[in-house]
């Protein structure tokens, strides 16, 4: 045996020689998911998210990545369907993600956390903000707020500012764990204010509904004020059914809608029309404007909530990631540190990943979401 | 242990297997290097270069059909705008917008904006199938589209393609070609995005090249297989400006390289590219594929030499293992059998080994006669050298003899010097004594012959009296100094004779034998002076150590004082501590050559041979101070300065062993 042997030293310096010449390649990427909806009538947030998301991770990338790894953004678009959702979450986890940004709306979120709490694959979503999943310690971590906080102060300020006294809801149920909550709390507090809610109208905006007939039940219920609890494209199409009867009617909405789709597809018809606002476009500070000027190089066009978001969320993940290096300690390590910077104000995380951020209001003025107080 | 063995070489010689095996390995090696490094640096670069050409062209040519393909709605639009300008009846336009909506399969709607961007008229294709949720086309009737940015951005005269963007008519992203209308309103065409990704389909050049369409922001538009949900929907940012508006580079999606061409679609608003890329694995997998085969194909090789050489070395092994055994056979006296050598070289050896065989074994023969001849003659000698030894073994005792002889009659030499020395110390008051006596005798016979007359005087016997006192004391200190002197000698006599352990007093001893050698010593002029402490007393033999000291003395006189006149021996005595004395016996006589001074004590060692000297004088103060006085003796001399005699002895010196 002892000539083979010899050989044997000759064949580990050809594989060694052989591996040299192939050359040793650079650390692989560190894995991080995005499901979003990309597709349909949402995808005005999907990509948005999307976009915020990417941002945050190219320019970590910019920077030299984590701990000289690369990150890469896989994304899956959850076509609105819990199918097609739960789907994504398993071929990101076969695709070994550290982390998933999203989803972008509450029913998807709702339909995967616990899936995801199983699988023990974070879920960091951007724009979720549905209360079915608020005070839960699970792998779902957000960076926005409880939408009933929102509907709350939604409704608060309608009554108190703006001396509104009756008001009709129209709810999307495509995306009803965002828009129950919100709803729910919405009329609550404004009945508790002394509101009076006159209807609480429900459609679902995937199943090709009748703007119009939706327009006229709300018109006909008497009430001073319609607040729409849908998508943008949705709350768009509603108030140019609303303002067609009514022209004079008091319009507002929930966050959800406040998008930059809305008002071009809202035309003259949401002017006026009142939103809680996530951020607020005239920050002049530095941190905003960076961001700002970093988002437009990249995707020649302004950020929206959605955007802003999620490169808030991304950050959370990369900041994480950046104190441990261990997969499975990413939401321990996300939770302990606690507060993060933002791109616009610093949001803090509780025991649960639930954030606190601050929150105005804004209405339409001349296309644009103007700061109202 | 293995593992050690595997890594370093074995120890001692390699086998011929061993070596053969290495150059082989050493062979193929270097065979693999060198393919390795023309695929490296040959291969590769021309694999490289001949993708990236493939890639251009490809995407290239799938811009031009794509742009062809979106120039299409546009060049429709246009006409269905010229017929509008003519006509002027709502119906006219419906069909009109129908007619358009069917010419072109990726249109999902056709729809015309009032001059506030209203949508006043629309039009879909008959079976929308594929979109998702069909939609009421009537129920957008009325929309207000005029913040949206193809309505804002609509010029006159100019049909233009839109940016994508989400459709408040279909709820998808999309594009559209818009068309201003001479009311200042907009005629718009969307289009569906799926459907435009489609056009690529058909360009598809094989499964291992991709090709995709991605808007300005690096979105992926069109996926050739849909393989969309297999990655990001966007193209990384890095492979974005590695391609910029259109050239070549490796661009790395989801961890896969790729080598990858870009080449734009511009057609209006659109800013699109079309990116032809093949994983650079597969690119790379022709050239990995000879690498692997010409590896293989070593390895086999490899095997395959390995084996033939291992059966042939082998079959030499075993050749020169039979010889070896040959050789042992030859070892033990026999003449090997004939063996089967099946290759020419081993043939010849194993005949040359046989001849060398027999050569060796007459060689042996002649060595064995030669041997027992050599062996009888040598017992010959070795008999005679054993007479000779004998002979020289019976001399050599009666040489003993005859030495004890000398020294016994050295001795009685001496003793008889000695005695005569006595006789004439002796002799002097004894002669003294005599004269004396004869003296007294007369006197008496003169005081008789006195008294016998008459002239007896009190004064004359007085006289007589005090002459006979006189002479009596006279004769009485004579016969005290003859009896001390024979006291002396006796004292001597027995110290040496009975040689009985004693203790002595040094000083006596030195003086005892010194007054015995006086008359010697006279007679050469030599003086002796002793500068001793008093009453060193010793345990030990007296009898030796006169005679040491009676031999070194008589050698200064002899030997020292040989040419001269006389001279002066002297001899110090002083105390070493409490347990040793030094004696030196000192002389400023000739010397004694350097020569000779190593030798001086060797017995029978003599520089007066023939002159009655013995040569033992020292040999046996020698053998006296350092047997029986337990001490030790050194010499120092310089030639015509002197020469001293240093003895260093215990006061007390052990019991002597008398056997």
């Amino acid at each position: 045996m002892k000539p083979f042997l010899r050989i044997g030293t000759f064949l580990v310096l050809a594989g060694v020689l052989v591996w040299a010449l192939a050359g040793c390649g650079p650390k692989p990427a560190l894995k991080i998911g995005f499901i979003g909806g990309l597709s349909g009538k949402f995808s005005d947030l999907g990509t948005a998210t999307r976009n915020g998301a990417l941002l945050a991770i190219e320019l970590v990338n910019d920077r030299g990545g984590v701990r000289g790894r690369p990150l890469v953004l896989l994304e899956h678009d959850d076509m609105q369907s819990n199918e097609q959702a739960l789907l994504a979450l398993q071929a990101l986890k076969e695709q070994s993600v550290v982390a998933i940004i999203g989803p972008s709306t509450s029913s998807i979120a709702v339909a995967i956390a616990p899936v995801a709490t199983d699988k023990q694959l974070l879920l960091v979503a951007p724009t979720a903000s549905t209360s079915r999943l608020s005070g839960k310690d699970d792998y779902f971590l957000r960076s926005i707020g409880d939408s009933a906080f929102y509907g709350r102060a939604a409704a608060h300020y309608h009554v108190s500012k703006q001396g509104v006294r009756s008001a009709a809801l129209i709810l999307d149920m495509a995306n009803a764990d965002y828009t129950e909550s919100w709803g729910d709390a919405y009329a609550q507090e404004f009945q508790r204010l002394g509101g009076k809610v006159m209807r609480v109208e429900r459609f679902t905006s995937t199943q090709n509904p009748d703007h119009a007939a939706l327009a006229r039940s709300l018109v006909g219920s008497g009430a001073e004020s319609v607040v729409t609890v849908a998508s943008s494209v949705d709350s768009a199409l509603l108030a140019q059914r609303v303002k067609a009867l009514k022209p004079g009617m008091r319009l507002a909405g929930a966050g959800w809608a406040s998008t930059e789709r809305l008002i071009e597809l809202g035309g003259a018809a949401v002017e006026g029309m009142l939103f809680e606002q996530y951020f607020d476009r005239f920050d002049a500070s530095p941190k905003y404007q960076n961001f700002l000027q970093a988002y437009r190089v990249r995707f020649k066009a302004d950020p929206g909530f959605g955007a802003l978001l999620a490169f808030d969320a991304a950050n959370m993940v990369i900041a994480g990631l950046q104190a441990t290096e261990q997969p499975s300690q990413l939401k321990a390590s996300i939770l302990a540190i606690g507060k993060f910077e933002g791109a616009q104000n610093p949001l803090y995380a509780d025991a649960y990943g639930d954030v606190v951020r601050a929150v105005h209001f804004g209405a339409v003025r001349n296309g644009v979401f103007a700061k109202s107080d | 242990m293995r593992l050690r063995a595997f890594f370093s070489w074995q120890q001692g010689l390699p086998t011929l297997h061993q070596v053969v095996l290495r150059w082989v390995a050493l062979v193929v090696v270097l065979q693999l290097v060198f393919s390795l490094a023309v695929a490296r640096y040959q291969l590769f670069p021309q694999v490289e270069a001949l993708q990236i050409k493939l890639n251009e062209t490809l995407a290239h040519n799938i811009a031009r059909s794509s742009e062809q393909a979106l120039v299409r709605p546009m060049t429709a639009l246009q006409a269905a705008l010229k017929q509008l300008e003519q006509g002027g009846a709502q119906a006219w336009s419906a069909s009109v917008m129908q007619q358009l909506v069917d010419s072109i399969d990726a249109a999902e709607s056709v729809y015309m904006l009032d001059r506030f961007g209203r949508v006043v008229a629309i039009s879909v294709p008959p079976t929308s199938e594929q979109s998702n949720a069909p939609y009421a086309a009537d129920k957008r009737l009325g929309l207000d589209l005029s913040r949206s940015e193809m309505f804002r951005s609509s010029q006159k005269n100019r049909v233009r393609m839109s940016p994508i963007f989400l459709s408040a008519v279909s709820d998808r992203p999309t594009v559209a070609v818009t068309g201003p209308l001479s009311d200042e309103g907009l005629l718009v065409m969307e289009l569906s995005l799926n459907r435009l990704g489609q056009l690529r389909d058909d360009t598809a050049p094989g499964q291992e090249v991709q090709a995709l369409v991605v808007d300005s922001n690096g979105q992926i538009m069109a996926d050739q297989y849909g393989h969309k949900a297999q990655r990001s929907a966007m193209l990384p940012i890095e492979a974005m400006r590695q391609l910029g508006k259109g050239g070549a580079a490796v661009i790395t999606i989801d961890d896969v390289r790729w080598f990858a061409s870009s080449a734009r679609i511009a057609v209006g608003a659109l800013d699109w590219r079309v990116i032809v890329m093949r994983p650079e694995a597969l690119v790379y997998a022709p050239v990995r594929h000879i690498v692997l085969a010409t590896t293989i194909t070593t390895g086999l090789f490899l095997v395959f030499v390995v084996s033939l050489l291992t059966l042939t070395t082998r079959r030499f092994t075993r050749a020169i293992e039979g010889l070896r055994h040959d050789a042992f056979a030859l070892e033990a006296g026999r003449i090997p059998a004939t063996r089967d050598m099946r290759l020419q070289e081993l043939a010849d050896l194993d005949a040359s080994l046989r001849s060398m065989a027999q050569a060796l074994l007459q060689r042996e023969a002649a060595l064995i006669q030669n041997n027992e001849a050599l062996e009888a003659r040598v017992q010959e000698r070795t008999q005679h050298l054993m007479q000779v030894n004998a002979d020289l073994e019976h001399a050599m005792r009666q040489l003993r003899h005859t030495q004890t002889e000398l020294v016994q009659s050295g001795k009685m030499a001496a003793l008889g010097a000695m005695v005569a020395g006595v006789a004439h110390e002796i002799n002097t008051p004894l002669g003294n004594a005599r004269l004396t006596s004869s003296s007294l005798v007369h006197r008496a016979q003169q005081l008789r012959q006195v008294m016998e007359g008459d002239k007896v005087s009190r004064a004359h016997i007085h006289q007589c009296a005090a002459d006979l006192e006189e002479g009596a004391a006279l004769i009485d200190r004579s016969l005290e100094r003859a009896g001390n002197l024979v006291h002396s000698f006796k004292q001597v006599a027995v110290d040496q004779t009975s040689n009985r352990r004693r203790v002595f007093v040094l000083g006596e001893i030195i003086a005892e034998n010194l007054m015995l050698l006086s008359q010697r010593l006279s007679k050469a002029h030599v003086k002796v002076r002793v500068n001793a402490p008093d009453k060193v007393e010793m345990l030990g033999y007296p009898g030796d150590l006169g005679q040491v000291i009676t031999n070194l003395v008589e050698n200064a006189q002899v030997h020292g004082y040989a040419d001269s006149p006389g001279g002066e021996v002297t001899i110090d005595v002083a105390l070493q501590g409490q347990a040793r004395v030094r004696i030196q016996v000192r002389d400023r006589g000739r010397g004694i050559p350097k020569a000779s001074l190593e030798r001086i004590f060797d017995p029978f060692f003599t520089s007066r041979l023939g002159q009655g000297g013995s040569g033992l004088g020292l040999s046996i103060v020698f053998g006296l101070v350092t047997q029986s006085l337990a001490g030790s003796i050194a010499v120092e001399s310089q030639e015509g300065v002197g020469t001293v005699f240093t003895l260093d002895l215990p006061l007390h010196a052990p019991e002597r062993n008398e056997s």
